[in-house]
């Protein structure tokens, strides 16, 4: 398990009424972006706030920022998640009883009860959101993409956003800061068999799950790397996919002969981080698989692969009786 | 005269043979009903002689089989010479 953050490509925040609202750039190098209201402005008795995710700034264990797509091998699945809205208000005048509700108002099919907080400070400090769980209710690409207008109507699948309702008009500042998305992953593992740990080509091989997370995989493929380091990767059709099984033919071509070990590799695709998930181990006892005979000059016997032992050798035998009939005399 | 018919006496064979190993042959009759092994010709890889191995096979026809049967034993035929004679002219119907 380890931690991630997605940090907004820009936020915004509307209000009902006419108010100074200034963008600051606090730290340009991190591309951190800061949400201010600026002066004495009464601040409305509405206002929201929207955000944007770029998907270059995906941190992972405090690394970072990574590309979605250069997140390598990994199968990656958000187990919680906590939205920090980075809002913020301080009062002048007098100490309020403050409270302000946060909505998600898209998308849609998200749990929508209002989070309510109170607090009596003048400061208000940022609080996170928490929410179930963004595989449950969203996937992560979602989150992704260039700021919308602020006017535009909640249901626009490229931002998020939050409903900041105080309950009184009051003068002071306010605005948003620093909002992050984060919280924790894990990667997509699980206790996978594959049966059997020898394989020839076109051996039928089943690979098993007892967490029943193979229905995420989209395609699977073999990989090799040869002697030269260099990836050899075939794709492999599967037969038949459940969420605890997945049945497929090893490639009859495409892979090395020799002992290159055969990494087999699924494809994730959906809820989680685009990635790749390292399924297991198989040790293809490699034959020629296409059945093509070499001649070589001087040779006196046939030389074929043993496939009755492991590692596989080979031996000799002899051509069959090689014979000559002459006709019948007389 | 006529040939067709005749029961035939075939005395010997004579080869030029190179190889290596044991050159297995045999006079198969007609149908493969009767058949006469001769001895195995112990074969070299050159050689000035043309060796002739003996048979004792009387049938009105006959083919000579010719084979080696283990492994890395080859062999080159570039001349057979049969050695038959005739010794009776038909069998009675």
């Amino acid at each position: 398990m380890g931690s991630f953050r997605v940090d907004p490509n820009m936020a915004t925040l509307a209000l009902s009424t006419s108010v100074a609202v200034d963008i600051w750039e606090d730290e340009p190098a991190n591309n951190y972006y800061r949400l201010v209201i600026r002066g004495d402005s009464p601040i409305a008795s509405t206002a929201r706030a929207e955000y944007s995710f770029n998907s270059g700034r995906i941190y992972l264990d405090g690394l970072g920022p990574y590309l979605l797509s250069e997140i390598p091998f990994s199968g990656i699945l958000i187990s919680s998640c906590i939205f920090h809205t980075g809002l913020f208000v301080t009062i002048d005048n007098v100490d309020p009883i403050y409270c302000a509700s946060l909505g998600i108002l898209w998308p849609n099919t998200c749990d929508n009860s209002p989070l309510t907080v109170a607090n009596t400070k003048k400061t208000l400090p940022q609080f996170g959101v928490a929410l179930p769980s963004i595989i449950h209710f969203l996937g992560l690409n979602n989150f992704v993409g260039t700021m919308e207008s602020v006017n535009q109507s909640p249901g626009d699948n490229d931002s998020i956003f939050f409903l900041y309702s105080p309950t009184y008009s009051y003068p002071g500042n306010g605005g948003v800061n620093g909002a992050q998305l984060e919280g924790e992953y894990v990667l997509w593992s699980t206790q996978l068999t594959l049966t059997p740990s020898d394989a020839l080509p076109g051996d039928l091989i089943t690979l098993t799950d007892g967490a029943n997370q193979l229905d995420q995989i989209v395609s699977l493929s073999a990989v090799q790397i040869d002697e030269d380091g260099n990836i050899v990767e075939v794709p492999i059709v599967i037969i038949s996919q459940t969420p605890g099984q997945i049945t497929f033919n090893l490639p009859l071509s495409g892979l090395l002969p020799g002992e290159f070990p055969t990494a087999i590799i699924g494809l994730l695709d959906g809820v989680e981080f685009d990635g790749s998930v390292l399924l297991g181990i198989l040790q293809a006892i490699y034959a020629d698989g296409s059945g093509i005979y070499t001649l070589v000059p001087n040779k006196t016997n046939d030389t074929l692969y043993d496939r009755s032992v492991t590692p596989s050798v080979t031996i000799d035998v002899k051509i069959p009786n090689p014979i000559v009939k002459i006709g019948l005399l007389p | 005269m006529t040939t067709e018919g005749l029961i035939n006496h075939f005395s010997s064979v004579r080869l030029r043979v190179r190889g290596t190993g044991n050159l297995l042959m045999r006079f198969m009759s007609l149908d493969d009903v009767y058949d006469n092994v001769l001895i195995p010709l112990i074969m070299i890889p050159l050689t000035n002689i043309e060796p002739t191995t003996k048979s004792n096979f009387t049938e009105q026809r006959a083919l000579l089989e010719i084979k080696t049967t283990v492994i890395n034993e080859t062999f080159e035929i570039s001349k057979i010479v049969i050695y038959v004679k005739p010794v009776a002219t038909n069998y009675p119907g």
